[in-house]
């Protein structure tokens, strides 16, 4: 069984790095001449910021897998937020960088596919239960990033990409000093906020987003080890 | 369950479910350019328009011109001593424009830009309209001589001319600047402005506005054909590169912000909205009407010399710090009326107002101090435009 699985990881993991180098290469193309090959790279009005998005995204996929790859005892711990870190790259870049994504992308969901067989549906679906508000702290902040790419002038893109990394951030960071994730939460989202007052989606997720965050640190106090799904660990739901 | 895990998941839960719904909002504002509006390749003209400083570059400057629908119903053939000007006919607006008025005026618009960006690039303009008689879709040719470089007030405001379709402030217009843009009708034969200032004057007039709106919303074919030129989303601006926006809207940010998160408004709606706009902001909130008259509105050189007279008041006003719009629902219907051989009841009530026997109207416009600023609408790029 244990066999079975390492055998899983290693072929997400070559899936996973050949898809995010893949998106490495869709991104460039996207940055770099994605206007001049709209049936590919989807005619999008922002080639160089969706590009440089959909290179971050992968590069961190790469990151992704290489933490998994190194990880040893606390392995399974990072099998949960890898296939769900896959399947958000996967389909975050399939609206930034068209069909110049089909190969990544399909590789990206097939690594999440074969991760999550190799944690098992129940540990799965358990650890995301668990960690469901951290979950959505993250979409939350991935969300933000796709506004941030789409915006002008320069230091409102750079303001939405602070504020969606924090986000990310507190999601991975959730068991960290509470008052240091809320109070940086605040600082780093509140300046795309106030810049984008009048599009009122910006400033509403960032309201969302504080009111998560705070439940999410406060849970995760309350709840110090329930990430874990190993199979010696008490069944996350009953924690 | 206890009552404490019940609450705990229903917080989740609705947690789950505002997150979704901020889900599809963030990507109606990535997907629709709510946070970029008036920015990538379908507006670059309006910052590269001075980069070129060959004949070509004056086609760059053309192509800015104020045009019905922003149809940009325009070609342009280049050689190094001149530029020949051509009407695009599928780009007519159809019944909307039954007689082709507006298809007419807007490339006189573009032809006025061309002339002045041919001074500022050190070339003597020298305008011949309908050139070829065999060819109707020729419609001007402009020779270029060399001459001293000379660049105008008119010609720096070309990138910053747009129409202003929002509300203007009740700030009267003064009478000196009135009579300025009334003035600039040097080296066009037989084309004026008359202007509609007094609350009573304005009224009328606004009132056959309305009514001709209301015309328009009723006949489905003008609506239909109206509609077609409006770009709902920002794949459709990216694609088409024309059309109206809602950027162009005049609407307050928030407003618009709205409208581009929320589903596309359909036909009726979009004439219900526009029905509204002429009766609460267009009309109330003109501080002027202009009205350019001719002696003969059908007649191809009076509407392409009443588009260079119209396009220098719009440059003249915006260099002024004055909004404009071009409101020109009393003539759509009236040339519409001619086409299906009904009585025009509009035409009656213009001239009327007008009141000079051997003038009609050509075109409208409402004039004011603008709440807020224009925004660009988008271009096809020279290139595009060229043969």
């Amino acid at each position: 069984m244990i066999r079975s699985r390492s055998q899983h990881l290693t072929l997400a993991g070559r899936l996973a790095t050949i898809g995010g180098i893949l998106g490495i290469v869709a991104g460039v193309a996207q940055a770099t001449i994605g206007s001049r090959i709209p049936d590919w790279s989807g005619n999008k009005h922002q080639p160089v910021g969706l590009g440089l998005l959909t290179i971050a995204l992968s590069a961190g996929t790469l990151v992704a897998v290489r933490r998994l790859n190194a990880a040893t005892a606390p392995r399974d711990r990072m099998i949960v937020p890898v296939t769900i870190w896959l399947a958000i790259v996967a389909g975050v870049c399939s609206t930034t960088v068209g069909r110049l994504w089909v190969v990544p992308g399909l590789l990206l969901i097939a690594a999440a596919g074969v991760t999550l067989a190799a944690c098992g549906w129940h540990r799965f679906r358990s650890a995301v239960a668990t960690n469901w508000l951290r979950s959505l702290l993250g979409i939350l902040g991935a969300l933000e990033l796709l506004m941030a790419v789409s915006a002008a002038p320069i230091t409102t893109i750079a303001a939405g990409a602070l504020a969606g990394i924090a986000l990310i951030a507190a999601a991975v960071l959730a068991r960290a000093d509470r008052r240091l994730i809320v109070n940086g939460l605040i600082a780093a989202t509140l300046p795309f906020a106030i810049a984008t007052w009048w599009a009122i989606i910006p400033p509403l997720l960032t309201v969302v987003a504080f009111v998560i965050g705070v439940a999410t640190t406060r849970g995760a106090e309350t709840r110090i080890g329930a990430i874990d799904v190993t199979p010696s660990a008490p069944h996350p739901l009953g924690t | 369950m206890t009552r404490r895990t019940m609450l705990h998941h229903i917080g989740v839960g609705a947690a789950t479910v505002v997150v979704a719904g901020v889900g599809v909002g963030s990507y109606r504002v990535f997907d629709n350019g709510v946070l970029d509006a008036g920015h990538g390749t379908a507006y670059d003209p309006w910052t590269n328009w001075r980069d070129d400083t060959t004949p070509l570059g004056t086609v760059a400057a053309a192509i800015l011109a104020a045009n019905p629908h922003n149809t940009q119903p325009w070609m342009f053939h280049v050689t190094a001593g001149a530029v020949e000007m051509f009407t695009d006919p599928a780009r007519r607006t159809g019944v909307l424009d039954a007689l082709d008025r507006e298809h007419h005026i807007g490339l006189g618009c573009a032809l006025e830009n061309l002339v002045l960006a041919a001074s500022s690039r050190g070339l003597r303009p020298t305008v011949t309209l309908l050139p070829d008689a065999s060819d109707p879709t020729h419609v001007a040719t402009v020779s270029f001589t060399d001459a001293p470089t000379s660049v105008s007030d008119l010609h720096d405001a070309i990138d910053r001319r747009h129409t202003n379709r929002g509300p203007y402030t009740d700030e009267a217009v003064a009478d000196d600047v009135v009579s300025a843009l009334g003035s600039l009708t040097a080296g066009l034969d037989r084309i004026s402005v008359q202007w509609f200032t007094t609350t009573a004057d304005r009224e009328t007039l606004g009132a056959l506005i309305i009514e001709a709106t209301q015309a328009i919303v009723n006949d489905d074919e003008q609506s239909t054909e109206s509609f077609a030129w409006f770009r709902n989303n920002r794949d459709d601006i990216d694609t088409h590169m024309d059309g109206l926006t809602l950027d162009a809207q005049g609407l307050s940010p928030l407003v618009l912000a709205a409208a581009k998160i929320l589903p596309a408004t359909s036909r009726t709606a979009g004439d219900s909205f526009w029905l509204d706009q002429t009766r609460t902001v267009h009309t109330a909130t003109a501080a002027a009407y202009g009205v350019i008259t001719v002696p003969e509105p059908d007649d191809r050189a009076a509407q392409l010399n009443g588009g260079r007279l119209l396009q220098r008041i719009h440059l003249a006003a915006t260099v002024a710090g004055l909004g404009l719009q071009h409101m020109n629902q009393i003539t759509e219907r009236i040339d519409r009326d001619a086409q299906l051989g009904t009585t025009s009841t509009l035409a009656a009530g213009m001239d009327a107002l007008l009141d000079q026997p051997d003038r009609h109207a050509l075109s409208t416009f409402r004039l004011g101090h603008p709440v807020r600023a224009g925004r660009p609408s988008p271009r096809r790029p020279v290139i595009a435009v060229t043969r």
